[in-house]
């Protein structure tokens, strides 16, 4: 795995959530068991799924084994969102079924495979190379501040947004909304005015009447 | 207000941010003072690029913001989509790219003392602290921005402003700072 840019080090790229609902006063205190119960667990090459995710130490993606050092720096919540993904090469797969699958049909005495031979055959083959293979591994950092309540997320993909947001809540039983324009604005604490201005805004023109025109 | 409809419904919000940025920032000489938080200073650089739709306009070079073509993609009806931005706190000092959709930053370059060999926990507490200043003042931008986009002035005298701008004349800045300081005043007073 190449260093990562994130919290701890290189320049930063990340997505910004606001932790809301029921948040626990000691969050130290209350929260460990759960974080250790949804730590990263590895992937097995008969799993069914493709990949698997879970919490890892922030510093160290291999190390799943967290503790109260390990996650909590004074008012930060810090962690590893850890993505292991099983990656079987194409032109790999594609080589292997095709040799499987001619196998079966001299061994069967057959001409073609049905569409459940050929499900099952893929499922065994894509297994059997996976044994030959690690699963590729991403860890993106995770740091919440237990003071201002605001998460930070370091990547930008929609994808592992919504990732985080299955294993955070499921974890802390609490809830995550994303930054956007909308919601900066709506925890500004408009006032009723602002509140209905708010609710019919429109975007804004630049171009003047005389070239809307033409 | 549904979360969806807050979020979807209202990213454009976030690309009239920028434009007022950039705005702000040619009227003030880029120095700005936003409500509650320490001046600073602050520009666009390097790179901006700009949508309508599927049109997109990226321009390049030392300050692209200040070239006719990106005025002329605002008059076309562009946006920015993304920009990439300095910002002078102090002695501090803040580059990054600002994608307008989400707020989100990227590639933000901090300006740390602390080098990757002194104590880890420290170098990261030093990181988070700068973070949270930078993040201090762009909220403080943004929560100035959104008290002016819903107050009343903002349809009949601060766009015509803008358009002024955007057309490459010359502003009364002296007009949009009397009004910015009426509706963001009167904002303090109640605050208090």
């Amino acid at each position: 795995m190449g260093a990562t840019l994130g919290a701890l080090r290189g320049s930063l790229t990340f997505s910004r959530f606001y932790v809301t609902g029921d948040i626990p006063d000691d969050v130290p205190g209350t929260t460990l068991k759960r974080i250790r119960a949804n730590a990263f667990q590895p992937l097995s090459p008969d799993d069914e799924k493709n990949e698997g995710a879970g919490w890892a130490n922030i510093e160290d993606p291999f190390d799943t084994d967290l503790d109260h050092e390990k996650v909590f720096y004074n008012e930060y919540v810090c962690l590893g969102l850890r993505l292991d993904r099983w990656v079987v090469p194409g032109p790999l797969l594609k080589a292997h079924l095709r040799e499987a699958e001619q196998a079966l049909l001299a061994k069967r005495g057959l001409e073609r495979l049905g569409r459940q031979a050929k499900a099952d055959l893929k499922t065994m083959v894509v297994r059997k190379l996976r044994r030959q293979l690690v699963p590729s591994l991403k860890s993106y950092d995770v740091v919440w501040n237990l003071r201002t309540n605001v998460l930070h997320l370091y990547s930008q993909s929609e994808r592992i947004s919504a990732l985080l947001d299955d294993l955070f809540k499921r974890t802390f039983k609490v809830d995550l909304v994303p930054e956007s324009p909308g919601t900066a604005a709506d925890r500004l604490g408009l006032d009723a005015k602002e509140a209905r201005a708010f609710a019919g805004i429109e975007p804004m023109m630049l171009a003047r009447l005389e070239e809307e025109a033409r | 207000m549904e979360l969806l409809d807050l979020i979807e419904g209202r990213r454009f919000m976030g690309r009239e941010f920028v434009v007022w940025l950039w705005f702000e920032s040619e009227m003030q000489e880029t120095n700005l003072h936003p409500t509650g938080a320490d001046p600073v200073s602050m520009w666009l650089e390097a790179q901006i690029t700009l949508v309508l739709e599927k049109e997109e306009s990226r321009l390049k070079g030392a300050i692209p913001a200040s070239s006719p073509e990106a005025k002329e993609a605002l008059r076309q009806g562009k946006l920015p989509k993304e920009a990439k931005m300095r910002l002078v706190r102090g002695e501090r000092e803040y580059a990054w790219t600002l994608k307008a959709d989400s707020l989100g930053l990227s590639g933000l370059k901090l300006p740390t003392q602390l080098k990757k060999n002194d104590e880890k926990h420290e170098v990261f507490y030093e990181r988070m602290m700068l973070l949270e200043d930078l993040e201090t003042s762009l909220s403080a931008l943004y929560a100035d921005f959104v008290r002016m986009r819903l107050a009343d002035p903002w349809d009949d005298e601060v766009v015509p402003l803008i358009k002024s701008w955007a057309h490459g004349e010359k502003p009364d800045a002296g007009a949009y700072l009397a009004t910015k300081r009426a509706v963001l005043g009167e904002k303090r007073k109640k605050k208090r």
